[in-house]
């Protein structure tokens, strides 16, 4: 097992080394002390990037072997030798050290990042989403040296929802080949070092704009949270799509109060990582970008828009090898052609309170994701009632719209809903708790300056 | 169970201190008073559940880590003898080669698709090197030329 966790390690060095390079073109650090305090923001750019990049090579017929991962890692750190562009994008770090509340919830933080990941080292691959279609594909990649289109265009495998895109198994075929071994324990290190570095990066990537006891008590909140806790290390593509999510919302959030143009660049990153992550991400990223469009104004709605073109651009590889090979995209759960079908969609209106209801349940659960959405809510009305008006409906529409897809393809989808809540609703509200819980201390924030106003 | 809970109550009064410090650390950012309360709740509920948390994952590990191969093996799987089957399956058939399989349920072919890796599963008429079939019930007759290798599962390599 051990040289099987050094080699993963290994693979995510390079992930690391890609992501230093990108985020310095992009000034998110000069020098190597900054690096230290971005280490967690650079490391989510390198897995962002090397993923779609992975992917693209994959459809160009490439097997994912280790010399090319390197070389290609190589090649994207490289792009830090010259940055493009000055000032200062990052936050810098608070000047006075601190506080001891602090440096306990810090603590509390790094505690649970370290069990997460021994948890995920021993998990076995039992979850069947895990075993049937993701570790499946990138067990399939792995052994047959790249994307056999026997298996992912072939009718025997059409089960295994040969449609969804290849970020999660292709970063895992890449751990399977720099570990030399399938490894179906270790593999669980790579979704989890996403969560962890996800939780690592939001203090950072917040640190001007909310005090810093907020930023990691709302941390440690999502930290601990029991969905989160089972799923991080679960081999799902649920907590990835979240943690990606996540991230491009921020970054767009960013966008939209500071203008600067390359937290437009990593809104894109990772909206794209969010597409080539699962199926589901394309209403995702659609919603995120039709609310900075809206929040954007006449004066930028013409770089939102070459944006969102761009994040959707790189799903077309893909879509465009998935036509070639006669795989079927039609989706058979959601029928199409049916969803401007009056009749069809009034006789299914019963579906509608019913799938809210149970996401609203799942979301807001206790046992599940703690109080994160109800302290969200809360904090949203509070900010609204304040002046702050901005923050809040961003966060809430985008947090709604995600929702309303999700009800949206269990309304009109064909499947039972029963068989919709059963199977997926516990975990497809990930995406909108994890939102909730990293914009609440930005929240927060928004609140305080009304009340501290007064 | 009981030390479990000990030790959860235990932490409390550290958990409750450090919400404190986030108290007095709120407070002297400005933030008001309705944002310190929330955001001090926010910290004493992440605080209070951390045992929770924390033991569960380390009792989750503990088990996990304790499996044998077998059992890691089979994690995920409905039966074991669809495990033993397969594992049969595998010994069989050569790596690279080709199959088709009749299964009479939906699980058995995810299990075996994945399981069987590097074989590859191709379609009727796709002249695959193996073919299997694979019955609900023991006993029967199988194609031409198979032999039943567990109970109901039949095997045949093409000519």
């Amino acid at each position: 097992m051990t040289v099987h966790v050094l080699g993963l390690a290994l693979a995510n060095l390079c992930y690391l080394a890609a992501g230093a390079g990108i985020s310095r073109a992009l000034g998110l650090w000069r020098a190597p002390r900054e690096l230290l305090s971005a280490l967690a923001v650079a490391y989510l750019v390198g897995v962002a990037a090397c993923g779609i990049a992975a992917e693209w090579a994959l459809i160009a017929g490439l097997g994912l072997a280790r010399w090319q991962v390197v070389a290609g890692c190589a090649l994207l750190a490289a792009t830090g030798l010259r940055p493009r562009w000055d000032g200062q994008v990052l936050p810098a770090p608070p000047p006075r050290a601190a506080g001891r509340a602090v440096l306990a919830l810090q603590a509390a933080v790094g505690l649970m990042a370290v069990m997460y990941l021994a948890d995920a080292a021993f998990r076995p691959l039992a979850e069947q989403d895990a075993w049937a279609m993701w570790t499946m594909k990138a067990r399939a990649i792995a052994l047959l040296d790249g994307l056999d289109a026997r298996v992912f265009a072939g009718v025997p495998y059409h089960q295994v929802h040969l449609d969804y895109p290849l970020l999660i198994p292709a970063l895992e075929a890449i751990g399977f080949r720099f570990m030399g071994a399938v490894d179906t324990q270790v593999i669980h290190v790579q979704g989890t070092l996403l969560v962890v570095a996800l939780l690592l990066a939001l203090p950072r990537l917040l640190a001007d704009r909310v005090p810093p006891a907020a930023a990691w008590a709302s941390v440690l909140l999502i930290a601990v949270a029991p969905s989160l806790v089972y799923q991080a290390g679960a081999g799902l593509a649920d907590a990835p799509l979240a943690v990606f999510f996540a991230l491009a919302s921020m970054c767009a959030w960013r966008w939209l109060a500071e203008g600067r143009p390359q937290m437009l660049v990593l809104t894109v990153l990772f909206a794209a990582a969010v597409l080539a992550t699962k199926r589901e991400g394309g209403p995702f990223v659609a919603a995120l970008f039709l609310v900075v469009l809206v929040a954007a104004g006449r004066g930028r709605r013409g770089q939102t828009i070459a944006a969102g073109v761009a994040a959707v651009a790189t799903a077309i590889p893909w879509q465009l090898w998935l036509h070639a090979n006669g795989v079927d995209t039609s989706n058979g759960e959601i029928p199409y052609a049916k969803v401007v079908d009056p009749s069809y969609l009034a006789g299914r209106l019963g579906r509608i309170p019913t799938g809210a209801g149970s996401l609203v349940w799942h979301a807001v659960e206790p046992s599940a994701w703690l109080v994160i959405v109800p302290a969200a809510a809360v904090a949203v009305v509070l900010a609204v009632r304040g002046g702050d008006r901005r923050t809040p409906v961003f966060v809430s529409a985008l947090a709604c719209l995600v929702v309303a897809s999700v009800v949206w393809a269990y309304w009109v989808g064909r499947p039972s809903l029963h068989y919709y809540l059963d199977h997926s609703a516990r975990r497809v509200v990930t995406t909108p708790v994890v939102l909730l819980g990293a914009f609440l201390p930005v929240l927060l924030a928004a609140a305080a300056r009304r009340t501290s106003r007064r | 169970m009981p030390l479990r809970l000990l030790a959860e109550v235990a932490w409390q009064p550290i958990g409750i201190a450090v919400a404190y410090g986030v108290w007095i650390a709120l407070g002297r950012e400005g933030t008001g008073r309705v944002v310190q309360v929330l955001g001090t709740a926010a910290a004493f509920v992440a605080l209070a559940w951390l045992p929770v948390a924390a033991i569960d994952l380390a009792a989750r590990t503990r088990h996990d880590a304790r499996l044998t191969d077998a059992q890691l093996a089979s994690a995920g799987a409905h039966s074991r003898s669809l495990v033993e089957t397969v594992t049969r399956l595998r010994a069989l058939i050569p790596a690279g080669d080709t199959y088709e399989l009749d299964a009479y349920s939906g699980r058995i072919l995810f299990w075996a698709h994945n399981a069987l890796l590097p074989r590859v599963a191709v379609g009727p008429g796709e002249d695959a090197q193996w073919r299997v079939v694979w019955r609900g019930k023991a006993g029967g007759t199988g194609p031409p030329g198979a032999r039943e290798l567990a109970p109901g599962v039949w095997v045949a390599r093409a000519s």
